[in-house]
């Protein structure tokens, strides 16, 4: 029988578990690896394998309707698995939890990104980038959370309006938004800020095919400003395989 | 359309670890479930929100006021199961309507093993007792 005492709730509530510290990525994770085809009458010009951290419905599909055979990799796939299949491009997807605690997808990226296949990144997945290139992440006070939040691409002033979903969020380097600073996989910059608060929204190395979002181009419902993301991630597989963009 | 079925509800109560206290209206399943509070500012795409991992052991109070009324559909679900713990809602639509076919939210149970979807027409009953 549930209480109905708001003391004594309270007192659960504060022995509840954190959401600092919680590896959720795992729990939610597919426990088997599917593929998603593109669609009837398009032809399959791209293999990527997409890490589960949490993965949306919407994304394989934006991702199938390009072209892509995505493969969905459990959260806790290591490099050797996630580039077994020879993929033309690697994702990691948004996910719930604290970054910090998904300390198995970093090591995963790090691997990737040593065998400089093509990287894209969304929400956690953006997150785990920043970890792998030596940046920290923390929890924002309130987080994100609506479809509403301008973000600009510090390369360009352009201004997307974007969805977010995410209550932690990459620590701002030393060198700024825009500028470069130096990682083990070389130099990166903080492409994309939140223009309410100043938050990192998005990450790109410069000399290596990775990039990341913080925010959902995916989003079903909209706005559908940032759908292109796709279409570079799309691109840089591309020049890979040797075709050009 | 769909009408809902005007049953008698069970007082909800929403307890945050300041203390604050909000009483309302159980709506979907009943139980108790704990979680981090927050908000999404969306004025659409709820169903989007109930199926997104992400939203994996947080209550998630809609700022937008009137939650159900386009109803849950077979295409939109962003995953194989309801992530949230819980939903807050202001007013829960008794009619669903949509160009394709769906049901009233509250007809969606979760998935077995998965945390219940409580949902609260909540409204604040007092300041901050901490």
């Amino acid at each position: 029988m549930t209480t109905t005492d708001p003391d004594e709730l309270r007192q659960r509530v504060l022995r509840s578990p954190s959401m600092i510290g919680a590896d959720l990525a795992s729990v939610v994770s597919t426990p088997e690896a599917y593929v998603v085809p593109p669609p009837a009458g398009t032809p399959v010009r791209y293999r990527v394998a997409a890490v589960d951290l949490g993965i949306k419905t919407a994304t394989p599909l934006a991702m199938a309707r390009l072209g892509c055979e995505v493969h969905v990799l459990p959260a806790t796939s290591t490099a050797g698995q996630i580039l077994g299949a020879d993929p033309d491009g690697v994702f990691f997807s948004n996910g719930p939890g604290d970054p910090a605690a998904c300390g198995y997808a970093v090591t995963a990226m790090r691997d990737v990104l040593a065998a400089r296949v093509p990287v894209f990144g969304i929400c956690l997945g953006s997150q785990v980038l920043g970890r792998a290139l030596g940046l920290d992440t923390y929890k924002l006070r309130f987080g994100h959370r609506g479809v509403n939040q301008p973000v600009q691409d510090q390369r360009t002033a352009k201004v997307h309006i974007t969805s977010h979903n995410h209550g932690f969020a990459v620590a701002m380097p030393a060198a700024g938004a825009g500028h470069a600073f130096e990682t083990d996989f070389g130099p990166a910059q903080v492409t994309h800020v939140n223009l309410n608060d100043g938050v990192v929204e998005g990450l790109a190395l410069a000399d290596r095919p990775a990039f990341a979002v913080q925010y959902h181009p995916e989003a079903a419902p909209g706005p559908h400003d940032a759908r292109g993301l796709f279409g570079e991630f799309c691109a840089l597989m591309a020049q890979r395989q040797g075709r050009g963009a | 359309m769909t009408a809902g079925q005007p049953t008698a509800r069970p007082p909800a109560l929403l307890v945050l670890e300041d203390g604050t206290t909000f009483r309302g209206t159980g709506y979907g399943a009943d139980g108790e479930t704990f979680g981090e509070a927050v908000f999404n500012t969306g004025m659409t795409g709820y169903q989007e929100t109930l199926t997104d991992p992400s939203y994996c052991r947080q209550i998630v109070a809609m700022t937008a006021p009137h939650i159900g009324n386009t109803g849950i559909n077979d295409e939109d679900n962003e995953s194989r199961a309801i992530w949230v713990s819980g939903f807050v809602i202001r007013d829960a639509s008794p009619i669903a309507s949509n160009w394709r076919p769906a049901a009233s939210p509250r007809s969606r149970s979760p998935a077995p093993g998965r945390s219940p979807c409580t949902c609260a027409n909540a409204a604040r009953c007092g300041p901050p007792s901490a």
